[in-house]
């Protein structure tokens, strides 16, 4: 079955207008920064479903080619998480540490892509790439 | 509780301290944080207006190590008595006060904002004081006898990591990267030295600051007895520099003005690699509360928006120890 037009994202983004265009204007004091906190969730939710689909199979082929062995995302998070604290996975592991920063990195894209510590590193990736 | 029936209980008890003709005005709320409520207000009588706050407990959740109200009340009065810029303790609250566990603690206007503090321009003047400010009062506070309040945490720096793993684990959210955080401390702990009072929570966002730079030093809660480096490492976190990467010290200033202070008033070395764990384990620590305020709405015991929202910041903790521990963070 496929859902009708608008998207769950466009409807997030016509949630999102509402709040900030109607309802903030007229609120202040506490009211106003609860308001500006839904209004930063609706953003979170927006990017997420634009593209958390993609960056949540991605991380679970990293973590089964990392891992080699199946699973879902807490599965192998957790296996994951085992090997690490056990030593399995040196904390210096290329391999490792390329897929954390990957997953890291896909985290911010949603949750907080203005972060000024993710614009750097994003730039720093960049520049070592080149 | 509303202003009304607050001001009703206050003016009792200002009235028990300060004499029958004490009144209370302007009662207003300040701030409701995860686990304080502060009021503002002021106490009126013998023809002066004094302004105070009183800070209550909210409700009994506490972060692992937490104190409670009275025994930050008292850590506060000490810092205050030995010279430490903080507000002075005016009464500490008891059961037949009716209001739970809370304090009565002189107001001091300034600003407190990170954000403000960090980037407006009326606080040029003060960024350039404040590093230097800074380790003048971590200084003196790590001065501060550690027995000078009975019963604060004392913990060695592995059992502190290991507490605050047990309380990430307690969650049941896999994060790989403090994993490989709580790996890194358990391999780079600091040599061990005398142990001091510490604040624990000495940061942008708990200094009150005017033109001329820090007046005030707030929020005790976290204070406990332990390696003095933990305060100067907490400081220079990213979390609290909002977003001024490039100023370690709280947003405002440079290592160099922070430890040369510190270490001409308080006769001891800053140690870098010492600090650099205590940034790990602090960024760690940030993540860990951010889970813990998340938790207590998934679990039922805050509904509030706020709470709900912090949970999505975890990954900022995330990305500052990848950072961190490979070396490409701005120091």
């Amino acid at each position: 079955m496929s859902l009708n037009r608008p998207t769950a994202g466009e409807l997030l983004q016509a949630l999102a207008e509402h709040l900030e265009k109607v309802v903030q204007p007229r609120l202040s004091g506490t009211d106003a920064y609860q308001n500006r906190i839904a209004l930063n969730l609706l953003r979170i939710l927006e990017r997420e479903a634009a593209l958390g689909p993609q960056l949540i199979n991605e991380e679970q082929a990293r973590l089964i080619d990392l891992l080699g062995s199946g699973g879902g995302p807490t599965t192998l998070n957790e296996r994951l998480c085992t090997q690490i604290s056990n030593g399995t996975f040196a904390a210096t592991d290329a391999r490792l540490l390329d897929h954390l920063r990957r997953t890291i990195y896909a985290k911010m894209a949603i949750d907080n892509p203005q972060y000024a510590a993710y614009r750097v590193a994003l730039a720093q990736t960049r520049a070592g790439n080149n | 509780m509303n202003p009304q029936q607050l001001a009703t209980a206050l003016t009792l008890i200002v009235q028990r301290r300060f004499g029958v003709d004490a009144r209370v005005g302007n009662v207003q709320s300040v701030s409701a944080g995860a686990s304080a409520q502060t009021w503002a207000f002021d106490l009126i009588g013998g023809g002066s207006v004094q302004p105070l706050i009183v800070q209550l407990a909210a409700g009994d959740l506490r972060f692992s190590g937490a104190l409670d109200k009275t025994q930050q009340a008292a850590v506060q009065q000490r810092a205050w008595e030995r010279g430490v810029p903080t507000p002075k303790v005016y009464g500490i609250l008891n059961p037949e006060d009716g209001l739970g566990q809370g304090f009565i603690a002189e107001r001091i206007a300034g600003e407190t904002l990170g954000k403000r503090i960090v980037g407006a321009a009326e606080f040029a003047g003060a960024r350039e004081a404040m590093a230097a400010q800074c380790g003048r009062i971590l200084a003196q506070i790590h001065a501060i006898p550690p027995t000078a309040v009975p019963g604060l945490p004392h913990y060695a720096p592995a059992m502190l990591v290991e507490r605050l793993a047990a309380e990430h684990h307690g969650y049941h959210e896999p994060l790989p990267m403090f994993d490989l955080a709580i790996r890194w401390l358990h391999d780079n702990l600091p040599e061990p030295r005398p142990p001091v009072l510490v604040h624990g929570d000495f940061r942008t966002g708990n200094f009150i600051v005017d033109g001329n730079g820090i007046c005030s030093v707030l929020d005790w809660e976290l204070a406990h007895v332990g390696d003095p480096m933990e305060d100067l490492g907490w400081l220079c976190m990213n979390a609290w520099r909002f977003g001024q990467l490039d100023r370690p010290v709280g947003g405002f200033g440079m290592r160099d003005q922070l430890y040369a202070v510190y270490e001409q008033v308080s006769g001891s070395a800053a140690d870098p690699s010492a600090i650099r764990f205590w940034e790990v384990y602090g960024t760690l620590k940030w993540g860990v509360i951010c889970q813990y305020l998340t938790f207590q709405y998934l679990r039922g015991d805050v509904r509030s928006l706020e709470r709900a929202a912090i949970g999505r910041r975890v990954s900022e903790t995330e990305l500052d120890l990848l950072t961190l521990i490979e070396g490409t963070a701005c120091r």
